[in-house]
């Protein structure tokens, strides 16, 4: 080929078929876009740094009025308000209204983030550097803690590092509050501070991706520094109830002669079953209480299928007349309604269950990705127009009213 | 005059399959199958246990049960009672009964018009359709069954998946299937209804939308070390 002057095929390659092909790839290109096809419907996530200042600067002491629409919030390093620990009830921070549509954008990317406290958000983000970030949705101060993501509890969050084997402790300032060797398994701790619970798998091949493995359900008690086995179960959750020290797993026997949901009181409770069945998913603590939301499904007995509120104490179950797609607050349950350009959380009050609120969100949420805050005033969830995750306030919940 | 004629031809070949794609989007503007049940989705009916892709529980599993498709959970899981009747998602011929694709204990695959195949998996008992039976969108296919369990009383559900002509391929369904897909996981958040996220790739492969095609007896693509969760 090399040398030679091009032929007629070539030189109509050339001359016509490069700009037909051309213009066809706009044309394709064009169409994509109008239809809809792949990702154009639902858009990639978006990697470009924004400016950081672009709020209205927190006040020394921490208090700002109203939280304000920003793309990214100044980075502060203020200490936490002793307050925001471990009581959800306690704010320093002002009401959201619901009239205040505005909107944080907790993070660029990833849809990865829990509560941690009052109007603090742990959540995973890339930039300006890729971890594990504690966001005050309020002041819009960031704290980086750690370059994974983690679980965050009264005073710690609880960071795994399969790597290495080891959960570490992180303080609400970054610093380190010790290790777990557990082989870097994800760990739960609980309301109080004092106990720390995860499972650690004994099998490795199941003969499906939906039954769980048979696993050893461990506790460590801060306090004393021992750690406790607690039961032998196939886990398929674990929780901590609201009020913390009582541990709550659903699961199986391993000879798979009892499901249900189970509760132990460490140390010196086994597994006891609260509520006997199979099926049973999307186990929600309510926070603050010791009761907690749970769903049954395909039981067999339509009847039995559903969303229950129990009762720990009291032993109490109480079947729900509300939707499964649900997450709890303190004193309020919200369920997200889909819709087709934005998405409606209706808020019922606990434990009556009457419509206390309704709000609609500024989009809709992506791949049921939403958290409540557990005092009920915020909703964080992933949006599916940029695919950030963004904060949003909610209305009060007062039975009677619908926002 | 040989190499011209080629030419042109190549040239005709290459502007047709250059404009497919237009006509596939028509396609896609309209999934071309349905859901492969009847009933409405619900706590007591069905529902989408785990999607397609980069799955938690497909993560959790990729070294054993989805070894063969790259790591990937290269199908939909639809959680439903046993004996749920499962339907066809598109007119087709029968071309396998029990044939060996996995998804034990029966599967059925159906060879539809548009060069797409759809399997149906761990289906309760075998299928009465015979090969090369011809059956229409909406018909019995079989009933679904648990993999896990005779008794059915562990992991009852259809695995669904749509696969090219040579079953070496397998498609997301979701971007194949015309249905309101947000509804129906019903918002349960089981760990198939979330996608592991790579530290070393946190956006990739995050939705249910953007999952890649699978090859069968590819590399491992999720071969990660670092993920939330594990």
């Amino acid at each position: 080929m090399s040398g030679r002057t091009p032929g007629h095929g070539e030189r109509v390659l050339w001359r016509y078929f490069l700009p037909i092909l051309a213009a066809t790839l706009f044309g394709v290109l064009v169409s994509c876009r109008f239809q809809g096809i792949g990702p154009a419907a639902h858009p990639t996530a978006l990697y470009s740094a924004t400016a950081l200042p672009s709020s209205t600067p927190a006040s020394l002491d921490g208090m700002v009025s109203t939280p304000t629409p920003t793309s990214r919030r100044e980075l502060l390093t203020r200490t936490v308000p002793k307050e925001a620990l471990g009581d959800w009830t306690a704010s320093p921070t002002v009401q959201p209204t619901a009239e205040d549509r505005s909107e944080i954008v907790a993070a660029e990317c990833c849809g990865v983030f829990a509560w941690a406290g009052v109007d603090w958000l742990l959540v995973y983000d890339v930039e300006p550097r890729p971890g594990g970030w504690l966001v005050n949705v309020v002041s819009g101060e960031r704290r980086w803690i750690a370059p994974r993501f983690g679980v965050p509890g009264a005073d710690v969050i609880a960071v795994p590092d399969p790597i290495s084997g080891r959960t570490t402790l992180f303080r609400w300032d970054g610093s380190s509050g010790g290790t777990i060797e557990n082989g870097g398994a994800i760990v739960y701790p609980d309301a109080t501070g004092r106990w720390i619970a995860w499972s650690v798998a004994e099998e490795y091949a199941v003969p499906s991706s939906a039954v769980s493995r048979i696993s050893r359900v461990m506790v460590l008690d801060r306090a004393s520094g021992e750690t406790h086995f607690v039961g032998r179960l196939r886990v398929s959750a674990l929780a901590w109830s609201g009020v913390g020290s009582e541990l709550l797993v659903v699961g199986e026997t391993p000879e798979d002669s009892q499901a249900g949901l189970w509760v132990a009181t460490p140390p010196s409770s086994g597994l006891h079953l609260v509520k006997e069945g199979r099926f049973f998913v999307n186990l929600r603590p309510v926070p603050g209480t010791r009761s907690v939301l749970v769903t049954q499904v395909l039981s067999g007995e339509p009847k039995d299928d559903g969303v229950w509120l129990i009762d720990l104490d009291r032993g109490a179950l109480q079947h729900l007349p509300i939707e499964t797609n649900y997450r709890v607050a303190q004193k309020s349950v919200w369920v997200l309604q889909w819709g087709e350009e934005h998405d409606r959380l209706i808020g019922y009050s606990l434990p009556d269950l009457e419509v206390c609120a309704s709000a609609e969100l500024g989009d809709q949420v992506l791949s049921d990705v939403w958290e409540i805050a557990p005092d009920g005033r915020w909703v964080a969830y992933w949006r599916t127009s940029d695919q950030r995750v963004v904060v949003e306030p909610l209305p009060g919940c007062h039975a009677g009213s619908q926002g | 005059m040989v190499r011209a004629r080629n030419t042109a031809l190549g040239l005709v070949i290459l502007v047709f399959a250059s404009v497919l794609p237009l006509a596939e989007g028509e396609v896609h503007g309209s999934a071309p199958f349905a859901l492969p049940f009847a009933e409405p989705p619900g706590v007591s009916t069905w529902f989408v246990s785990q999607w397609y892709g980069n799955t938690v529980t497909a993560y959790r599993n990729r070294a054993v049960l989805y070894r063969a498709g790259q790591g990937l959970h290269f199908g939909v899981d639809f959680a439903a009672r046993c004996g749920t009747i499962v339907r066809a998602i598109g007119d087709g011929i029968v071309v396998a009964v029990d044939g060996p694709y996995g998804a034990a204990p029966h599967n059925v695959v159906i060879a539809h018009p548009n060069g797409y195949r759809s399997l149906y998996g761990h289906l309760l008992e075998r299928s009465p359709l015979q090969v090369g039976q011809r059956v229409q969108q909406g018909d019995p296919v079989g009933k679904v069954g648990d993999p896990a369990s005779p008794n059915c009383d562990r992991a009852p559900h259809l695995h669904l998946e749509i696969r090219d002509a040579s079953m070496r391929r397998a498609f997301n369904p979701v971007s194949l299937i015309e249905a309101d897909w947000r509804r129906l996981t019903l918002g349960l958040t089981l760990p198939g209804q979330r996608f592991v996220l790579p530290y070393e790739s946190p956006m990739q492969w995050r939705t249910p939308w953007d999952q890649p095609d699978v090859t069968f007896g590819g590399i491992l693509l999720n071969e990660w070390q670092d993920t939330w969760p594990r």
